[in-house]
């Protein structure tokens, strides 16, 4: 299994360089950054001027605009291989570390989510399926249905609407729905009230609308086993049906579960994307927007490097849980 | 449904051993989307401790649903009526609960497939735990554990303590239904059910379980009861028989008596529809027109009268009941005690109105077998006909790789250097163990591209074995023409009859004309009605889709059909009409068959030639009486010996020579003679003669001064063979 | 995303309630004839065409109900409510919210139709390519997919967005390039797993034309599965604009799209003026529900299957 694991790794790993490489030549050849900066340090000055000062301010972050986008390639690429630096945003940061402050904020609200969303979708699955065509069974998978079909942005701006509903109505703060944490708290307690006031709504609406999908399979899964023969030879040892689809068929129903993991995953990146965005958390998300909106070639791609581990890590997870259940796979 | 006191006491005083399970007027009805399904219909039996009851019957008549209900295992939507006592409790209209202290511990069940029967994802050790523990929750681990690799010795798995972490995959499918077999005798039930224990399995394994299950009964002293279509399976191993038809039971006695005297058409149609693997063919095989009814109508009548050839007018009005058949005496040991209560549960009887008539028929003579007569082509000696196939020196190999790292494992030898020919209306087959090779040679030489080094003679054309692929010429593809094993998956969904039988020849480029023309040759030649045409294979029965298949195959007027397994999809009665029309195809228009079939007794009936594979190499090929009555290779006599053959006296004089373990794996296979491993002669031999089976592969050669036999057996101690069978026997 | 499971269920459910099958009197029908009769019977699918119909000719000519166009301000009406000369009012920059929506309909129903056309296209072909060709195309394409899968497809999108500022049209290429590679892997293992079918064998060793193998059996069955695809997908890039122009990274303005118009009232939820928010997302609700009826009939009608055939025949 740590061979198969390894090797796996390796061609993820190769799969990253080759994504991200391509990401940044095209992001290079796409953007314009001096164009974007020249609206925003050159109101008034003499165009000739405010140019030359941009693209001086460019080179000297190592962006420089006249340079062809191999050139600029190779720049870069030693960079992350000799000392691993991401490179400079056009406004001077460093890419490294500020997307060392974001990443922790998108994994803190990416990780309770994702959680909740698999805790719930299989248990609303197992739920469903043993409960087939009964009402709880349809209330949930349509649920999951109209989930699947509301369109994220609108999706979490309810929820949104409702926290502040839920404020107005006890005509005090209980839930921020903007922000991930007040300036100025003092105090452990507090501080944990004050993150917890901001989780909240944020997590619940990714959650709520999170694990339809989840839900969706996983009650597939089960039903798929459910008339199994092998419930059946279980139930002629003497277990109750109740019992045998407890103890066979809910397990083998976790092996097609534990390998769409690796989809569930890269799936929540893109949703964190939007809650950041509805619920101005500044992560990773918003900053990789902004930095889209900038022509910002550094950060995004790191953002693209970003995107692949998860993915890598998704996948992995997935062959590991897979290898987990299933004897079958193992090596 | 309610527990009568007075059914219980009977119970106790009959004579004999105590009744165990005690069946009454079982009825079992689903709802469906065209109307209930009455399923079950009025099945009794008694069964007694240490007794085996066969059960048979073909698909749709009830059987196995009768099994569930027994068994408390049907859908919810299922309604069971009627009475079911199991050791002395009944136990129909218990909650699943109260059912599931019963299952596993007082019945159990072994079910057919045995690969898809045992939960993938658990060890075996856990399952039998599971089993065991059940029932005994005060046992500890280690209690069971010991248990479990008790059953595992029982039930001769070799180092039981290691393979109880295996899991299910790790084990074949023979290993598996054993693992079953352990599983189901866990708690020394009082009653086995065994649903088509073998059916899944190669005839070597069959014998190897049939075996266990005798051992089983031994050990637990249950009574069994033997769930069948393979009339062969039961003879050899029940006590009692119940013959089912539309979910009635339509005949009932003792093995003996059934066989010897079947009184009820159907039973009679039933055995003589079978082929005989211990006598050589000279009669064709009964076929019973038609096809059960559909239960959803519950019929007007007896149910088999639009079959039965001897249906009267009267048939068709009332259904008949079970009565004694006339001079049949009641079973000693329920003549003591009031016995005498149960006339019908103990006799042999048979459902049939014209009972008398049918009891001083001949069977044959009912359904109008006639004595097979052969063709001119057929009484032309085989050295004068014309060679139609030429099989030379083929091979093939497969690459075998893992499944997630793709590490090579090895490579299988899958068909290895094997030569033979076919001429003219004859039928030549090939028999084996699967994955003995026997498809895939069918399948290369189906391509006409052989790989190099071998070349394939077709119709006096010569395809020639090169590396490059490439396709066969459409003439060449014309004289050459398969049947397939499953009919269904055969022909498109999406194609109606006439379309199907016009492919081959659009493929040809015939006229529509013509086509139109052959086609309605080609459903007389079959036995279709020009109404058929119309419509898509899944309105045909089983029977009738492989009739289209065959013409198709006959569409072109081929020379040579290659039959892959043609009617091991097939019920009994249904397998006699296809079988019966193969062979007539074969006489009238002196079509050669190179034929793959498991069911040797097929293969006597229609073969003229065979020869026997074993991982790829043919060990034994001539003449087909000659091999099945004087089998000179170990394996073949194996093979022969496993297959259990319907009639009880017989049976119960012959020797099963059982082979041990499974087919080896392909990519491992040892060097000198690949048989040695399982060869029960090989165990005999003295040192000395051992050594040419371990350093040289045996080559097929005629046996020593019978030059003119047409038998030739790749074994190096040919003249020790015979004695094999008695030594395997002390 | 897969709605496969619910309306499998209905299915059945459908069947259970129908009569046994009538013995077929076989009249020579062809095959698009049928499915096109099936189609029809079934009632909800047309109600599902009549809607999308209705919003079709909406996107068309619904601007001929406003005299205003899309891009042109009312500075006498700034973020005014409905009013006889605007029917659902203006947004703050004064714009017509009916010109707007009907505009905004017409870009995201042409997203849809592009995407959900040319990638079911797409996936055919390339599944098609890989299971044919096999060896190192179908190994180069496999890599190429799962690289594509593996990109952070948002931001790659994003890139090529603002960098270009592309429109709708841009987009929706965007989309059926991303949108591809799961269907055509689903595709090269049904079309791997065709040359294994018995029936295939069985024509192969008749002498057919493996190209007429193809047309004749693996066609019929790879044409449904991409027409009832064609019907998700075009829901699905639907979605997609919503989120993407939410997000900044899709249609942006002068253009307008139904998500754009979304992400512009998105303060106006249970706001001021909860109708500029509404409008859309009720629009692209119906056109959803009139996809869904519609790829239900179409499954009911493409599925072998399917016994739905059996109804009219009384």
């Amino acid at each position: 299994m740590l061979k198969f694991l390894a090797l796996r790794a390796v061609r993820y790993a190769v799969m990253t360089f080759a994504v991200t490489s391509l990401a940044y030549l095209m992001a290079v050849s796409f953007f314009n950054p001096e164009a974007q900066l020249a609206d925003i340090m050159g109101g008034g000055v003499d165009p000739e001027v405010s140019r030359a000062n941009v693209q001086d301010s460019l080179r000297r972050l190592d962006l420089d605009p006249d340079q062809n986008a191999l050139q600029r390639y190779w720049v870069w690429l030693t960079g992350i291989l000799t000392q691993w630096d991401w490179g400079r945003t056009p406004n001077g940061g460093y890419v490294n570390d500020e997307f060392a402050i974001r990443v922790w904020i998108s994994t803190q609200l990416t990780l309770v989510a994702t959680v909740m969303t698999m805790v719930i979708g299989i248990l609303l699955g197992v739920y469903a399926a043993a409960r087939q065509y009964r009402f709880g069974d349809r209330a949930s998978t349509w649920y999951s249905y109209f989930t699947m079909i509301v369109p994220v942005p609108v999706a979490y701006l309810l929820v949104q609407r409702g926290a502040i509903w839920v404020n107005e109505a006890a005509g005090q703060q209980i839930f921020y729905v903007t922000g991930f944490r007040s300036i100025g708290v003092e105090g452990t307690w507090n501080q944990f009230v004050d993150m917890a006031a901001h989780y909240t709504v944020p997590t619940v609406a990714m959650t709520l609308f999170g694990w339809a999908s989840m839900q969706i399979s996983q009650r597939q899964y089960l039903l798929d086993f459910v008339n199994a023969d092998f419930v059946r030879t279980a139930r002629a040892t003497g277990l109750t049906r109740s019992q045998a689809i407890r103890k066979h068929a809910l397990r083998v129903s976790f092996v097609p579960t534990a390998q769409s993991i690796a989809f569930t995953i890269p799936a929540l990146f893109t949703g964190t994307v939007m809650a950041e965005m509805v619920f101005n958390w500044d992560g990773l998300g918003s900053w990789g927007l902004r930095a889209l909106h900038a022509h910002d070639v550094n950060a995004s791609v790191a953002i693209v490097f970003y995107g692949c581990i998860i993915f890598a890590i998704g996948a992995m997870l997935a062959d590991f849980f897979t290898s987990l259940v299933d004897p079958r796979v193992r090596l | 449904m309610s527990t009568t006191p007075a059914v219980t006491d009977r119970r106790q005083t009959a004579g004999g051993p105590e009744v165990v399970l005690s069946v009454r007027d079982l009825n079992v009805r689903f709802p469906s989307e065209s109307g209930t399904v009455h399923a079950v219909r009025g099945v009794d039996f008694d069964l007694r401790a240490g007794e085996v009851l066969g059960i048979v019957g073909e698909s749709g008549s009830g059987k196995s649903v009768t099994s569930m209900a027994i068994m408390g295992l049907l859908p919810e939507s299922a309604r069971v009526d009627g009475e079911v006592v199991l050791a002395g409790e009944s136990v129909l209209g218990l909650s699943d609960k109260q059912m599931s202290r019963h299952r596993g511990n007082t019945i159990s069940m072994v079910f057919q497939d045995p690969l898809s029967s045992l939960t993938p994802v658990l060890s075996i050790g856990q399952q039998i735990t599971d089993a065991i523990g059940n029932h005994h929750p005060e046992m500890t681990r280690q209690q069971k554990e010991d248990r479990a690799a008790e059953l595992l010795t029982k039930v001769g798995i070799p180092s039981p303590e290691e393979r109880l972490k295996n899991f299910p995959h790790e084990f074949s499918g023979g290993m598996r239904q054993r693992v079953m077999i352990a599983m189901a005798m866990a708690n020394d039930p009082k009653v086995i059910i065994c649903d088509e224990p073998t059916t899944a399995l190669d005839v070597t394994v069959q014998a190897q379980v049939l075996e266990l299950l005798k051992v089983a009964q031994r050990e637990t002293g249950a009574a069994i009861v033997m769930i069948t279509h393979d009339l062969g399976v039961v003879a050899g191993l029940a006590d009692h028989l119940v013959v089912m038809y539309a979910g009635r039971p339509v005949e009932r006695g003792t093995t003996r008596e059934v066989f010897a005297q079947p009184s009820m058409p159907y039973t009679m149609g039933l055995i003589a529809a079978v082929p005989r693997l211990d006598v050589s063919p000279e009669h064709a095989l009964a076929t019973i027109p038609g096809q059960p009814p559909n239960l959803t109508q519950p019929p007007l009548g007896c149910p088999f009268a639009p079959r039965c050839p001897m249906a009267a007018e009267q048939c068709r009005q009332e259904e008949p009941v079970l009565r004694p058949v006339p001079g049949a005496s009641a079973r000693d040991d329920s003549s003591s005690g009031d016995g005498a209560a149960l006339p019908q549960v103990a006799l042999h009887s048979a459902a049939c109105l014209r009972l008398e008539e049918a009891l001083r028929s001949d069977p044959r003579e009912v359904y109008g077998v006639e004595r097979v007569q052969p063709s001119a082509i057929e009484l032309t000696p085989r050295e004068s006909r014309e060679t139609v196939l030429q099989v030379e020196h083929l091979s093939r190999r497969f690459e075998l790789r893992s499944r997630l790292l793709k590490r090579r494992l090895g490579v299988v030898q899958a068909v290895d250097d094997i030569s033979f020919d076919v001429r003219e209306a004859e039928c030549f087959s090939i028999v084996g163990e699967s994955g003995s090779g026997k498809s895939t040679t069918l399948l290369e030489i189906m391509e006409l591209d052989p790989p190099e080094g071998s070349t394939l003679h077709v119709n006096g054309t010569t395809v020639a074995g090169s590396k490059k692929r490439h396709r066969a010429p459409k003439e060449l593809r014309a004289g050459i023409q398969m049947v397939f094993q499953d009919p269904t998956g055969a022909l498109s969904p999406r194609q109606t009859v006439f379309e199907l039988l016009a492919e081959p020849m659009q493929a040809q480029g015939w006229e529509a004309d013509r086509i139109s023309r052959r086609v309605m040759e080609l459903i007389g030649i079959v036995g279709l009605q020009p109404d058929h045409l119309d419509r898509f294979p899944n309105a045909f029965s089983g029977g009738q889709r492989q009739r289209i298949g065959i013409a198709r195959a006959l569409a072109l007027d081929p020379k040579v059909i290659v039959l892959d397994e043609p009617v091991s999809a097939l019920d009994v009665s249904i397998q006699a009409g296809v079988v019966n029309l193969l062979q007539r195809l074969k006489s009238e228009l002196g079509l050669s068959y190179v034929m793959v079939a498991h069911d040797l007794s097929v293969v006597r009936h229609i073969s003229d030639r065979v020869a026997v594979m074993y991982l790829g190499r043919f060990v034994e090929v001539g003449d087909v009486e000659q091999i099945y009555e004087r089998p000179r290779h170990p394996y073949t006599q194996a093979l022969l010996s496993a297959i259990p053959v319907p009639d009880p006296e017989v049976e119960s004089t012959r020797t099963h020579l059982v082979l041990e373990g499974d087919l080896p794996s392909p990519t491992n296979v040892p060097d000198g003679c690949s048989f040695r491993p399982r060869c029960p002669l090989y165990r005999l031999l003295p040192e000395e003669k051992r050594r040419s089976c371990q350093e040289v592969e045996p080559v097929l050669e005629p046996l020593a001064g019978e030059d003119d036999v047409d038998q030739r057996v790749a074994c190096h101690h040919p003249a020790d063979l015979l004695s094999t069978r008695e030594a395997a026997v002390n | 995303m897969s709605i496969t499971p619910i309306s499998a269920v209905e299915n059945s459910r459908a069947a259970a309630d129908e009569l046994p099958e009538q013995p077929v009197e076989f009249k020579p029908m062809g095959k698009k004839r049928l499915i096109a009769r099936r189609f029809v019977r079934n009632r909800l699918a047309l109600v599902g065409v009549a809607l999308l119909a209705l919003l079709g000719a909406f996107a068309l000519f619904g601007h001929l109900l406003t005299p205003w166009h899309y891009t042109e301000q009312d500075f006498l009406n700034l973020g005014t409510g409905p009013s006889a000369e605007h029917w659902l009012g203006t947004n703050s920059a004064g714009i017509d919210m009916v010109a707007l929506l009907a505009q905004g309909t017409r870009t995201s129903l042409m997203i849809g139709l592009v995407v959900g056309i040319l990638t079911p296209l797409m996936s055919l072909l390339a599944g098609c390519a890989m299971a044919y060709f096999g060896k190192w195309v179908d190994r180069t394409l496999m890599w190429f997919i799962e690289a594509l899968i593996m990109f952070p497809q948002i931001i790659l999108i994003g890139i090529i967005m603002t960098g270009r500022d592309g429109g709708p049209v841009t987009l929706a290429f965007i989309m059926v390039f991303f949108g591809w590679m799961a269907s055509a892997r689903l595709i090269r293992g049904m079309s791997l797993s065709f040359v294994d079918r018995e029936f295939v064998k069985a024509a192969r060793f008749m002498g057919v034309h493996p190209l007429r193998i193809v047309w004749r059996h693996l066609t019929p069955n790879l044409a449904s599965l991409a027409i009832i695809n064609a019907t998700t997908s075009i829901w699905g890039a639907i979605l997609a604009e919503i989120s993407l122009s939410f997000l900044g990274i899709g249609v942006s303005v002068p253009e307008t799209s139904l998500g754009l118009l979304i992400y512009q009232a998105r303060s106006y939820v249970f706001g001021q003026q909860p109708w500029m928010f509404w409008a859309p997302v009720i629009a692209f609700g119906l056109i959803v529900v009139a996809l869904m009826l519609i790829n239900d009939g179409l499954r009911d009608a493409l599925d072998p299957e399917s016994r739905a055939g059996g109804r009219a025949r009384v």
